[in-house]
């Protein structure tokens, strides 16, 4: 009985403290799965807790395990990342809000894809370039298969706007509100703004009415300006035209006629120059015989020197005798 | 000479009457606060006892065991029971208390600090305190009023090496025990409700158990079982071993275990909140 006692509490103590150790580990380190350390660095002020999550593009992928006060102005935030869960290179953190308690977590965000080749996205050359906000640091670029290290600090991103940020701009928004309602009422109240577009809008109604009358009017004239042309139209002898069409319509026929005739005498007048080109006939070859040119050189030469002897001895050519 | 003897023996008959009431007040009150000193130097005076029998290894060491199982494996079953249903029914109720917008993991959140910071120890104090301190004063109390305690002396066992020590370990050594055991069961049979019966997910409630935890949160609730088993054990077994004579008296011993191991428990609560709270600040 007593050795039974004995082995019952040694049971018990056993399962109690195994409850004990493995219950805090548990809790302390959300879960068992085994993690690795990653290391952030924030402005003070973020409301962080031990223990809240780390979210990797809206997954949760570790916890965060401690906060330190830096007295610099930072605060030194140690998370454990799963380890099967492995953050990209070029990825950054940020504290993000959850829910209506004030509730944190930790965002990081991760690396823009990297880019297909180029030939796919390249934009034309005479495309605009888009506009880049010159006063935020570029996106960086993940490298395929890159990934930061176990005990690496991941940089700090661009904070979310908190509610405070955005009341206070909501604030300057209500103030010029209120400033362009006080200058509309101003301009249309008391200065009589809308007395003067009422009175604009009386006489845009009288110019309508007038300009009604006048197109009235014109609409007349018009129509009598029609009727007079339908009447010279109706006066017109369509015989006589008849008989104009038939003329012109014979004129386009012999013009036609003497347009063939023509064509044919080109063509003869183009085989002619042929044959004068080609050297054929008497006038092609005395076209194209260089002979018969020297020879009427020498011709026109022996011509110009008999006609100087002649001047110069008339006698020796000309000899009259009168009996 | 008669008068005279009077007066010596009841000096407050010779004052006027309104001064008599003044005299007997403070005498009473003086009375009082010499019992309750007396008290406190009665119980001050069996802790040093106990400790002075801890020294007495062979006498209680064989007999802790038994008690062991008495206060831990024994206990189990009703503080299992009790921390289940306060788990479940304070998480149900935590569901119903959000409001809308707030996150679904402050369940598990709130489920984990009210049972580990709080209800754990203190009701499977209480709860063991009926139990088992009632247990020892009725069993060292049978034994003052049937005199078996006086044969110890006679057999030259130390009676308080012989009854008290073996409880006194069990108590300051089982107690943090069971109290893990049904922090577990608490959170567990509380993650099972809200999961079955609420729109809460186990994700959400997970979520919930780890934020803003930090283990000294454990070791606080061990603290303070520690120290509650250690009230239950002393007050028990100082109860039953200043029985009165007679059955009555038993019983008498008994109630006020139960009442004083309560109050103390609560006492108890309060101090170790007052000093170690700032201290489980994530």
């Amino acid at each position: 009985m007593k050795r039974r006692d004995e082995v019952v509490v040694g049971i018990f103590v056993t399962i109690a403290v195994i409850i004990g150790i493995a219950g805090t580990l548990y809790l302390a380190r959300r879960g068992f799965t085994k993690s690795y350390p990653m290391y952030a660095r924030f402005d003070w002020g973020q409301n962080l807790k031990v223990g809240q999550p780390v979210n990797l593009a809206g997954v949760q992928v570790g916890f965060v395990h401690s906060v330190d006060l830096d007295p610099a102005g930072y605060l030194d935030v140690k998370m454990y990342i799963d380890r099967d869960r492995r953050i990209p290179e070029g990825s950054t953190v940020t504290v993000q809000s959850e829910g209506l308690f004030g509730d944190k977590s930790i965002a990081i965000k991760p690396c823009r894809r990297a880019l297909p080749p180029a030939s796919a996205t390249e934009p034309p050359a005479n495309a605009p370039k888009p506009k880049e906000d010159l006063t935020l640091p570029p996106e960086p670029v993940c490298r395929p298969g890159a990934f930061l290290p176990a005990g690496d600090t991941i940089p700090a991103g661009r904070p979310a706007p908190t509610l405070d940020q955005i009341m206070t701009r909501v604030d300057s928004m209500s103030a010029a509100l209120g400033d362009v309602t006080y200058a509309v009422r101003l301009e249309f109240v008391q200065n009589g703004g809308i007395a003067e577009l009422r009175q604009t809008i009386a006489n845009t109604n009288h110019l309508v009415t007038q300009l009604s009358g006048v197109a009235k009017v014109q609409s007349l004239a018009l129509s009598a300006t029609l009727a007079s042309l339908k009447r010279t139209l109706d006066a017109i002898d369509s015989a006589s035209v008849d008989s104009t069409m038939r003329n012109m319509s014979a004129a386009s026929k012999n013009l036609s006629a003497l347009t063939r005739e023509l064509d044919t005498a080109t063509v003869h007048v183009n085989a002619i120059l042929d044959k004068l080109n080609n050297g054929q006939g008497t006038a092609g070859l005395m076209l194209n015989d260089p002979g018969v040119y020297n020879n009427l050189r020498q011709l026109l030469a022996r011509l110009d020197s008999l006609t100087a002897d002649i001047k110069a001895n008339p006698k020796k050519y000309i000899n009259v005798k009168v009996f | 000479m008669s008068e005279h003897v009077y007066r010596r023996s009841r000096p407050t008959a010779a004052l006027p009457v309104h001064q008599r009431w003044v005299v007997m007040f403070f005498r009473q009150m003086t009375r009082w606060v010499v019992a309750l000193f007396g008290e406190i130097g009665e119980r001050v005076y069996f802790g040093v006892e106990i400790f002075r029998a801890f020294t007495q290894v062979r006498t209680w060491v064989p007999l802790t065991v038994r008690q062991m199982r008495n206060v831990g494996v024994d206990s189990l079953p009703l503080a299992g029971t009790v921390a289940a249903f306060i788990g479940a029914v304070s998480g149900y109720q935590t569901v119903y208390q959000l409001f809308p917008g707030a996150q679904l993991s402050a369940v598990g959140w709130i489920v984990r600090q009210s049972i580990v910071l709080e209800l754990g120890p203190l009701i499977t104090a209480l709860t063991l305190a009926g139990r088992v301190g009632a247990r020892m004063t009725a069993e060292i109390g049978t034994m003052r009023v049937t005199e078996q305690i006086d044969a110890l002396e006679t057999l030259a066992y130390d009676p308080i090496a012989y009854l008290v020590v073996p409880r006194f370990v069990a108590g300051v050594t089982m107690l943090p025990l069971v109290t893990t055991i049904a922090i577990a069961t608490g959170i567990a049979a509380g993650g099972l409700m809200v999961v079955a019966f609420t729109q809460v997910t186990l994700t959400d409630f997970t979520t919930g158990l780890h934020i803003t935890f930090i283990p000294f949160q454990v070791y606080y609730a061990l603290i303070k079982a520690t120290l509650f088993g250690a009230a239950i054990a002393f007050i028990g077994s100082y109860e039953g071993y200043y029985a009165e004579a007679g059955a009555e008296g038993v019983g008498e011993s008994t109630a006020r275990t139960v009442v004083i191991s309560s109050v103390v428990i609560l006492v108890l609560d309060a101090l170790t909140a007052l000093y170690l709270a700032p201290q489980l600040k994530p």
